[in-house]
């Protein structure tokens, strides 16, 4: 190097080129994380707006649901009162605004009906909800992800058999049905309904919060399971007609280590989507199921208060929903990432 | 929605008074003007704790028995709040916390004799000022009661003492003793009113307290250490929403349930020892409303309807013949007797001459507003009807609209008729001044408007006499049935299962189970 070229300034020396990927990962986890977050915002202020504005389509209001036809007894004075106890009247952005201003500052509004805190009626009901969730998940995984296997691993055989005849049970007939099945077949014909008994916690008593909970989460697991084995036999015969597995099965491996380590492992990105969008369908299957099996959980809720105008515990159980539909969402898009090396670059 | 819940959303809360739960302590007796009892008895012999658990289809909605509308709530909280004055097993007005009334100044001022010795369950002494503020509380347009309708004569309350309490009124009101019966005039502490906790925490002076609340799940009171009556022997009652009938019959099979509120007769009768089904008749009575206008405007043409349909064919069509075919007024003092009038059974030929007279010999069309999600059995009811008519060449459209649909219709008085399961009461005036009355706020669904209804509700209503009140009230329900402003159909059975560890329960034509304070379990 000359003097003169040794006078001027530096260059900064290029980076390594592990840095720099690591960078553009940084960059690009940064810009998903943004989009994502933004996404997930996006969607529960449209929800927000699309609940309010259709609960208030409904026909009739507050005071004739709380009422009935015993509303026509009230005095003008007693109307007015109520019309401004429930916000009658009010421009619906008015309306809207200062529903959404309480959950910015937290509050996600009174019930109407039972005089009770938003907040606290979900509180008491989104843990039922969320563990007949989880239940009915590992349920459908282990029905569906077992029979999927069970169904590549023998084509036209009897897993296979058996496990299409499964998938088309679960899917062709709606969990309603299946729930109202089983109610009927466990009271009438066993005379067993641990319903019956109040709604036990996992933590107070775990075995009746088993035995109340596990028939509604079949009743969900089942249609879970269904879509899950589809998708699972699917992949697994997919990824089976690829080289790197018929060397797998040329170097002698055993058959189990070949479905288990090279076929099942590498058709988990289909199965993995297909069970965040299925998780997302379920927690709307428990507003039916709940209400079949009388769990007091956040689906009922909503049920109820739709029933009874509470507009407040409506919107704030809706919103609740929509959240878990993008959690899950979020977390798929993260499974992704950690199963499959190509996603995160 | 089952019947159960029905009484909530379509019945007036007039149809569930309070209880005599406080009779079996006090043997009062009643008449049109006054009624006395005997002092309480105080917790006496608490036994032994073993709880109930009672099961509908319902779930409980409201802890506010001022505001509460659903069947169960009166039910449930019924345990918890008493009334100044209740319904005894013949539905005529008895004491509760009130020991005794009297009628003074022509009837303008009901001066109550207030019980001594009765606590609230927080611990506070029952006294006038909780009467007086109970009252203003109720008719507080903020609270927004339709019970506030009872009060409409009351021009104030005063308490002269700490045990008597005085209604002002602005005139003479044999309806408001039975006004006061409704659990929805409960009387609540006045510091719960002021402290705004009505809504979450129940506190009255009934047998039993507020334990436990789980919205849409189970609702659990317990027994009530310091009740001024018998202690009562369950130590507690869950009163678990089941999702169907069926269901609850098969919980009482396999014996986690003790009593099963049911009101479908199929499901009732499918029972069999030990399980034993007692039944009452519910205080909700159907009918056939009818807006007077157009075709059924004219009286003829209403009375050809009258005349065209069989109600015993409705009533088994729509619960397997479990009730009653009832008049006007269905139960109580002044009962109307189902089988006088025109056409109290079916009478083709008579209907068809009405229309003759009515100038439509052949007949004419009109519709029907039913709610099969209000009342499950509207649509046996309106399908058999349409039948019944059809054969006189009546030619009625059913139109089966959503439960708040139908509310929205009713109130406006958008139909032509209507099929309805309407709140009953032992007090003609208190069923029907809403509908007919003077200044009724229910006039435009009823549809009808006549002087000499008018008339004779304010007559029998500012009358001191219960012959004179039964001899107008005779006459107010013969002219209803005689015009046929409406076809009155029927009350049906509710169905009380209880297993045979349960004893001593019976059911109140209420429908109260105050009864479960007096019964055993084993």
């Amino acid at each position: 190097m000359s003097a003169l070229e040794s006078s001027l300034p530096q260059a900064p020396a290029p980076p390594p080129a592990q840095t720099r990927g690591a960078r553009r990962r940084g960059r690009g986890l940064a810009r998903w994380t943004t989009v994502t977050l933004l996404r997930g915002v996006g969607t529960l202020i449209g929800v927000a707006i699309v609940i309010f504005i259709v609960l208030r389509l409904l026909p009739g209001n507050q005071i004739t649901a709380s009422l009935g036809v015993s509303a026509g007894l009230l005095t003008p004075a007693q109307h007015r009162a109520l019309n401004h106890f429930y916000g009658i009247g009010q421009p619906l952005p008015t309306q809207f605004w200062h529903w959404a201003d309480g959950i910015l500052h937290g509050n996600l509004g009174l019930s109407t009906q039972s005089g009770r805190t938003v907040t606290s009626l979900i509180g008491t009901a989104l843990p039922v909800t969320l563990e007949l969730a989880i239940l009915s998940m590992i349920i459908g995984l282990i029905l569906g992800i077992a029979s999927g296997v069970a169904a590549a691993a023998a084509p036209g055989r009897f897993g296979d058999w058996s496990g299409q005849t499964f998938a088309l049970f679960g899917l062709g007939i709606p969990n309603f049905v299946i729930g109202a099945a089983l109610v009927a077949i466990l009271s009438n014909v066993f005379h067993y309904f641990p319903s019956s008994k109040s709604y036990a916690g996992l933590f107070s008593d775990p075995w009746l919060n088993f035995q109340q909970l596990i028939f509604p989460a079949l009743t969900l697991g089942i249609g879970v399971g269904a879509a899950v084995m589809r998708t699972t036999r699917g992949a697994m015969l997919d990824v089976s007609r690829l080289a790197f597995v018929r060397s797998a099965r040329g170097k002698g491996l055993a058959r189990r280590v070949v479905i288990g380590r090279h076929v099942l492992r590498n058709a988990l990105i289909p199965i993995t989507t297909m069970s965040g969008i299925q998780f997302g369908y379920l927690l709307g299957g428990t507003v039916i199921v709940e209400q079949i099996f009388v769990l007091p959980g956040l689906g009922r809720l909503l049920i109820t208060s739709v029933q009874e105008h509470d507009y407040a515990v409506a919107q704030g159980a809706t919103l609740v929903f929509a959240a878990g539909f993008v959690l899950v969402n979020i977390l798929t898009d993260v499974i992704y990432m950690l199963i499959d090396p190509r996603v995160r670059t | 929605m089952g019947r159960r819940k029905l009484c909530g959303r379509i019945g007036i809360a007039a149809a569930v008074a309070g209880a005599s739960m406080a009779l079996a302590a006090c043997g009062g007796s009643s008449s049109s003007s006054s009624g006395s009892a005997s002092g309480g008895g105080g917790a006496t012999g608490a036994s032994s704790g073993k709880t109930v658990v009672v099961a509908d289809t319902s779930s409980v909605q409201k802890l506010n028995p001022i505001v509460m509308t659903n069947f169960l709530d009166f039910q449930a909280i019924g345990m918890i709040y008493q009334q100044l004055v209740t319904l005894n097993q013949s539905l005529q007005v008895a004491p509760q916390l009130a020991t005794s009334w009297h009628l003074g100044d022509g009837g303008k001022t009901v001066t109550f004799a207030l019980r001594h010795g009765v606590t609230f369950d927080d611990g506070s002494p029952f006294t006038s000022a909780d009467v007086k503020a109970t009252m203003q509380y109720i008719v507080k347009p903020s609270t927004g009661a339709a019970a506030a309708s009872y009060l409409a004569s009351v021009k104030s309350v005063s308490t002269p003492s700490k045990y008597t309490a005085v209604f002002h009124l602005s005139h003479p009101d044999s309806s408001l003793l039975y006004g006061l019966t409704s659990q929805n005039m409960s009387i609540l502490p006045a510091a719960a009113i002021k402290a705004n906790t009505l809504a979450t925490k129940p506190d009255g002076t009934g047998p039993y307290e507020y334990a436990s609340y789980s919205p849409n799940n189970s609702f659990t009171v317990k027994r009530n250490p310091h009740y001024w009556g018998p202690a009562p022997k369950i130590s507690g009652i869950e009163f678990k929403t089941i999702a169907d009938e069926q269901s609850i019959a098969s919980a009482m099979q396999a014996g986690t349930v003790q009593l099963g509120l049911l009101t479908q007769p199929q499901v009732a009768q499918q029972l069999s020892s030990p399980i034993t089904v007692d039944k009452a008749l519910n205080l909700n009575y159907r009918a056939l409303m009818i807006q007077s206008k157009g075709p059924l405007a004219n009286t003829d043409a209403r009375l050809a309807i009258q005349c065209a349909i069989d109600r015993r064919a409705v009533l088994q069509a729509a619960v397997l013949g479990g009730g009653k075919v009832v008049g006007p007024v269905p139960q109580g003092p002044f009962a109307t007797n189902p089988n006088a009038g025109t056409c109290a059974t079916q009478n083709l030929a008579q209907a068809k001459s009405y229309l003759a007279k009515a100038g439509d010999p052949h007949g004419f069309s009109f519709t029907v507003l039913t709610s099969q999600e209000l009342d499950g059995t509207s649509t046996a009811q309106a399908t058999t009807i349409q039948n019944q008519l059809s054969k006189v060449g009546i030619k009625m459209s059913i139109d089966n609209v959503a439960g708040s649909q139908y509310i929205q219709q009713w109130l406006k008085g958008k139909f032509q008729a209507a099929l309805a399961e309407n709140g009953a009461n032992p007090s003609p005036y208190i069923m029907y001044g809403r509908y007919f009355g003077a200044g009724a706020s229910l006039a435009v669904p009823a549809g009808y408007a006549s002087p000499t209804l008018k008339s004779l509700l304010a007559r029998a209503d500012q009358s001191n006499s219960q012959a004179t009140q039964s001899t107008l009230y005779r006459q107010f329900t013969n002219y209803l049935v005689n015009n046929a402003v409406w076809v009155w159909l029927f009350n049906a059975y509710d169905y009380y299962a209880t297993s045979s560890s349960l004893q001593g329960f019976a059911p109140l034509p209420s429908g109260q189970l105050t009864g479960l304070a007096t019964a055993t379990v084993s």
